[in-house]
Order: C-alpha cells, then structure tokens, then sequence
C-alpha cells in the first residue's frame, strides 16, 4: 500500500488535473500506511472512507478512473474478478 | 484496471487488466500510461464486460431476503471457465454428462487461440469460446449470461463434483442460517489440522501490533498458513478459493448489479481473503496422478506450470528477503525456474511433470463424502429421491433444487 501510494503521487502530481486516490478498507493492514500519506504533497486529494458496505462497494470498483489493485499475492483475487464484472477499465 | 502478477491474479484478470511490479516507480509508470490512454481504458472495459449488464459482488441482504420469501431456485446450471482449447471440449462435455451434475452446462474457453469450429455440443451443453483470454471475471461473465436459470456455479474444470456432494453441503450449511449461500471450495483441513480459515489467522495476525505478531505467528493456525504459502507449491496446494462460485441471478435488482457471487462463507467478510468456503468439509487438492486425466484437458499444463512456478518464485522473494532467507529463497526458486523454462519450451516436461506430480498444475479433486459448499438456510431432502438422486430443499415451500 505504500508503495501504491507513493507511485499515484509520482504519477499524478505532475498532471493539471490529478485523479484522486480512494483507499477503501479497514485500517491496520499495514503500519506503512500512515507514513506514506504524511508525505502526501498538498494539491492532491487522497480520501479513507474506511469500510465500504458491499452494496457501495459496486459502484466505488465500477465509477473508478483505474482500479489499483497491486497485490503480492493473492489466493484468488477476487477483488479483481469483481472490479471487472463492475466495468472497470483496466 | 491495475494489477500485479502475482500467484492468482494473472489468471483472475487475463488480457483485460494491465500490470505492474509491485513498487512504487512500477506502479507510477503503469498508472501513467493508463492514465494517458483513455482508449485503451476504454478498450479494457470492454473486454473486462463482455457479458453486458452484470456485475459480480458478494451475496447480502436483498438476496438472503430473497430466499427467504421463495424464489424459483429450481436448478442450477454449470458454467465451466476453461483455457482449453475448443478441440479438448467433447471429452469435458462427455464427463459432464456422466456426472449428471447439473441441468445444463456452459463451457467457455479462455485461451487465446481463436477457433474456426466449435465442436457439436450435447444436449443441454453449449461452448462459447473468445478467441482471446479475457480472464476469468470477463470469461464468467459470458458464461453466465449465456446461461439459463436463477442459479449458477462457475466451477473450474478440474473440479470434481461427486454425486453426494449438494446434499452433504446442505448438511453442512444448516449452522449458517439466513439463507446464506456457500461459495468457493475449501482449503484442505488434513494436512495441518487447520479448524478456522487461515486466512482469519493471517489477516489477525497482522492487525497486531509487531511484537504480538511474534507470538501470535506460533499459534498453529498461523504457523501452518506460513508453512503453507512458504510451500514452493510441490506439494498440495490449498488455496483453492474461485475454484467453485454459486451465483444467483438477482433478477430483481436494477442494473448494473445482476449477478451476486458469494465471496465467502465464514461469517464475517473480512476473513475472506484467503479463508473462504468452510463449508466443504474434506475437499483436496492433489497433485497425484489420477486427476490430471482432468486437468490435461481443463488447462494447458505447460501454461500453467509456468505461471505456477513464476508466482511461487515471486512470493519467495518477497517474501524472505535478505541473506538469513537465501537458501529457502534461491535454492527453489532456481528449481523452479528451471523447470518453468524447460516447461515453456518442452510440451512433455509439463505433461509429464502433469503425470508424476511433481511439476503440475492444480488439481482440485472433491472425493466422494467432501462437498462443494451450496446453499442456505435449507432443510435437504433426505429420503424422496433415489439412491443418487440430488435434490436440495432451500425452504419447506419451495420446491427442491433436482441436480438430475
């Protein structure tokens, strides 16, 4: 995850109108997370609504510019499968 | 849609999703060409949806409401996601129907060669094939479309659903009341005595502080899931978690969310990464020599030896980094990369690695007396049938679901 965060801040900071990163999720799944948002610059909007119900959760996948999902290691990936029957773009 | 190649996503998001190495500049790179390319975005969305209006998100509510009040849950139909060629079909088809299994039968191919004639289906048997690999949720998506009925499973070819199995599964869902339907096909519980889903452990473990997590990475359940995923993968392997989806075709949800997969049995969602489907009691992976009869003609094994091997080899550098992990790290990887070379130019070492176990790809084999995980708050007929006879009752008023 800070790895993710720190490529969309290389990646977007640069552009006129920079995408924002929607991080959905509990907290505590990385104790790296916290340091990489600190080092956010200003300008680029990073937002946590923290758990999504499954019900939101469509739309967030489906209504995404691009999906990140830069896992290492996954024993299936279903967030993937369900991001494309949501019409993610890749 | 942005991903890694790491062990299972590859295959998850085929063609239709772009990827990346998992560190930042990696990530940076890879978002800015998608980013920059709106047209191929664009592109991707198209493949990732080739199957139209539906959507795949975890079964809640509005459908466990459903069942309760009755529905038209009167047979399920199979939709098979497969990466062999169309030629290979027949003899799928022909083990379908000696299963008796299921009402009907969808196969979609997912390889990347196109076909220039797919194969006389049996009765109630169809294949559709893409002429590209638009992976496994772009492939699901057309088969279930394709598909008839409220209910779907989309089971890997090599899975092997042994009469007995729906009922023994009603059996065991009775304890998950509500009308919660079961999903993907269990991890195997022999081998470390596992009692609670490993992936509960792992992700527990790592909301622990660091020092807890000392402590906590001892208790067995931990101890195993890390022995497990340290596993180069030459023996069983239990993460089996996509294998075998149930779906219900919401018809009463407005669009785009048609289609509602469970993603996890355990009872709370997030123990659904790695820890899903509970409900099938003895269901094995396996490596050994009968089943690849199945899997020869489910996947390509040179394909998947080499992808199977890559990820392993992946995860073990990620994993165990630094000097102390060398010799877990290097010594197998090299192993494995060996073989994936040889694999990816020598069609018979991935055959043959098929057959002796040792160099293979997955194999789910469901024995008799284990279950894929199906169904809900249901009271299963036990005595109205024949010997054989699959019938699962989801309600007293309903009729039952005939899987003959």
């Amino acid at each position: 995850m800070p790895n993710l965060i720190r490529g969309w801040v290389a990646a977007v900071a640069q552009r006129p109108n920079p995408p924002a990163l929607v991080i959905a999720g509990g907290r505590g799944w990385d104790d790296g997370v916290d340091a990489a948002i600190a080092s956010v610059p200003t300008g680029l909007v990073l937002r946590r609504p923290g758990y999504l119900p499954l019900d939101q959760v469509p739309a967030l996948l489906g209504g995404a510019e691009v999906l990140a999902y830069p896992s290492l290691g996954e024993g299936f990936g279903l967030p993937v499968l369900e991001a494309m029957a949501c019409g993610q773009r890749c | 849609m942005l991903t890694t190649r790491r062990l299972s996503c590859p295959e998850v998001g085929g063609d239709a999703v772009a990827y990346t190495e998992p560190d930042a500049e990696s990530i940076a790179v890879a978002l800015r060409e998608l980013l920059d390319d709106s047209g191929s975005r664009e592109a991707g969305r198209g493949r990732a949806r080739p199957g139209g209006r539906i959507h795949l998100a975890a079964l809640r509510a509005p459908a466990r409401r459903g069942l309760r009040k009755g529905g038209s849950m009167t047979a399920l139909t199979v939709v098979t996601v497969t990466y062999s060629p169309v030629r290979r079909w027949p003899s799928s088809w022909t083990r379908w129907r000696k299963r008796r299994a299921a009402r009907s039968t969808s196969f979609a191919d997912n390889v990347r060669s196109t076909a220039r004639s797919t194969p006389r289906a049996p009765p109630r048997r169809a294949g559709r094939p893409t002429g590209g690999n638009v992976g496994y949720g772009g492939r699901s998506n057309i088969g279930v479309a394709a598909s008839s009925g409220e209910f779907v499973v989309i089971v890997n070819p090599d899975v092997v659903w042994e009469p007995g199995s729906p009922r023994r599964a009603a059996r065991r869902s009775d304890p998950l009341a509500a009308g919660r339907l079961a999903g993907s096909v269990d991890q195997d519980t022999g081998r470390h005595g596992l009692s609670v889903g490993a992936g509960a452990a792992f992700a527990r473990t790592r909301h622990r502080p660091r020092a807890v997590r000392v402590v906590v990475a001892l208790e067995p359940v931990t101890a195993s899931y890390r022995r497990e995923r340290g596993d180069l993968g030459e023996g069983p392997n239990r993460l089996l978690s996509g294998s075998c989806l149930l779906v219900r075709r919401a018809r009463s949800t407005p669009s785009p969310a048609s289609i509602r997969p469970t993603s996890c049995t355990s009872r709370r969602r997030p123990r659904r990464a790695a820890g899903q489907g509970r409900l099938a009691e003895r269901v094995r992976a396996d490596r050994g020599r009968r089943p690849y009869r199945w899997t020869r003609d489910g996947r390509d094994p040179a394909r998947m030896a080499v992808e199977h091997h890559r990820s392993a080899w992946i995860y073990l550098a990620s994993r165990y980094p630094g000097r102390r992990w060398a010799p877990l790290r290097w010594v197998p990887a090299r192993r494995a990369q060996g073989r994936s070379l040889l694999a990816r130019r020598v069609r018979s070492v991935a055959q043959g690695g098929a057959r002796s176990g040792a160099n293979s790809p997955l194999a789910v084999v469901i024995r008799r007396g284990s279950a894929i995980g199906i169904v809900g708050h249901a009271a299963h007929d036990e005595g109205d049938h024949g010997a054989g006879d699959e019938a699962v009752h989801v309600a007293p008023d309903r009729p039952p679901i005939r899987l003959r």
